[in-house]
């Protein structure tokens, strides 16, 4: 069966079509609610200071309780989250004070990883470090390889973290052969990626290779490793 | 060309229903009915909630009229049903579960409804797609067979890029394909 023949079928079916006997009862209800009434019943006055008296507790309770609850939620809440793509991939989830609340091994390459890892709590810089040495020594960073570090883009301290863990992944790197990539992901980008099962970072390239080559899809290349995908990028733009 | 005569006939009824015209309800009933009961049905995924969703667009498109802009009619209806399927489907988490095990149960519309939907259709298609994509999958698909709108214009309704939206559905047809060539090897 072709596409064409499927789209046919989809648009010859009558599955998704409302019952005949709707219409009129739909059209009843909806005319019914055009004039609405506009008359009002006028509010009993009260003296500010009653108000003011009945509110003011209330309010002080609730700026309390605001503030406790937003200490308390500030360090365990996810704010944002940066990817470290190799081809293992790994999502560490940061607090707002850029601390870790939360790691996810995004592949199987990256599960053996994080089995023996606790990064909870540690800085993000810190985390990194952990996370590029992790891949050193299993071999993932020898030769050519690429890391790719993102951010998301529609965080306000995202750009800067992103220049310190540049700064800090190129370091830790020292004079090894594998190149420090960074980039930001947008929402949509998010999404699509978890939707396609992978890293937000990896799907940014893979974007960037299909936007070259409209031929080629997220299944085919989301198992390639970063530098398979960066060698790819880079002979589609000869 | 269809779909542009389509578009404008809908602003023409929206306008005439801003001045206050109830009869121009009808014809747009008639010229959208069917494409945002699409829609809910992607959504709702039944009969029952989607027939509700639609019954409640159009109190919506009534109430909130003098907030139509005289153009892309077709847009404001789909944001409008595409709200207040959220809405409901929000509602509907809150609640507890309902006890569906009356053999006979009526929507608020005062239609009765049975379980599963009435498949008039011999292919089963859309049943069939309902059990192999995912929502997202499910909407691109209808919205663009069923619907004929361009994946830029469904990327702009349910949010999203173009490319995603294209692959989504590339993806989508894939996986009813395999799954309606399978079924029909086994018959």
């Amino acid at each position: 069966m072709t596409d064409k023949e499927l789209e046919l079928m989809y648009k010859s079916s009558k599955e998704l079509e409302p019952r005949k006997e709707l219409k009129k009862k739909i059209l009843a209800l909806a005319i019914d609610t055009q004039s609405p009434s506009k008359t009002t019943v006028a509010e009993p006055k009260t003296s500010v200071y009653k108000r003011l008296k009945l509110w003011v507790p209330i309010a002080a309770c609730l700026v309390l309780a605001i503030i406790i609850g937003a200490a308390w939620g500030l360090n365990s809440e996810n704010y944002q989250t940066v990817y470290i793509d190799v081809n293992p991939s790994v999502a560490i989830q940061l607090n707002r004070f850029d601390n870790v609340s939360g790691v996810e091994a995004l592949n199987k390459d990256a599960q053996g990883l994080l089995a023996d890892m606790d990064l909870v709590g540690l800085t993000a810089e810190e985390a990194l470090c952990k996370v590029i040495e992790a891949f050193d020594k299993k071999g993932y960073l020898d030769g050519e390889a690429e890391l790719y570090i993102s951010t998301e883009k529609n965080k306000d301290t995202s750009g800067e973290l992103l220049e310190r863990l540049k700064k800090r992944a190129e370091e830790t790197k020292g004079n090894k052969g594998y190149t420090v990539n960074t980039c930001r992901v947008t929402e949509e980008e998010r999404e699509s990626a978890k939707d396609a099962g992978i890293s937000a970072g990896k799907y940014h390239v893979i974007s960037q290779i299909i936007e070259l080559d409209s031929t080629y899809t997220v299944e085919e290349l989301k198992d390639m490793s970063m530098s398979e995908l960066k060698k790819l990028q880079k002979e589609l733009r000869k | 060309m269809t779909r542009f005569i389509e578009k404008s006939k809908v602003d023409e009824y929206l306008a005439r229903l801003r001045q206050g015209e109830t009869s121009a309800l009808d014809g747009l009933y008639g010229e959208t009915s069917k494409k945002l009961y699409a829609l809910c049905y992607t959504y709702m995924r039944n009969q029952y909630d989607s027939e509700d969703a639609l019954s409640e667009t159009y109190v919506r498109v009534v109430k909130s009229i003098e907030s139509y802009k005289g153009e892309n009619g077709f847009n404001w209806l789909y944001t409008i049903a595409k709200n207040i399927c959220l809405n409901m489907l929000r509602d509907k988490k809150r609640q507890a579960p309902t006890d569906f095990d009356n053999e006979e149960t009526v929507n608020t519309l005062g239609l009765s409804y049975s379980d599963e939907p009435k498949c008039s259709d011999e292919s089963g298609i859309i049943a069939l797609s309902q059990q192999v994509l995912s929502e997202k999958e499910l909407r691109i698909v209808v919205l663009h067979t069923i619907n004929e709108l361009k994946f830029k214009e469904i990327a702009q309704i349910i949010g999203g890029i173009e490319a995603t939206v294209r692959w989504c559905y590339n993806n989508a047809i894939k996986k009813v394909k395999k799954e309606y060539e399978r079924r029909m090897g086994n018959d």
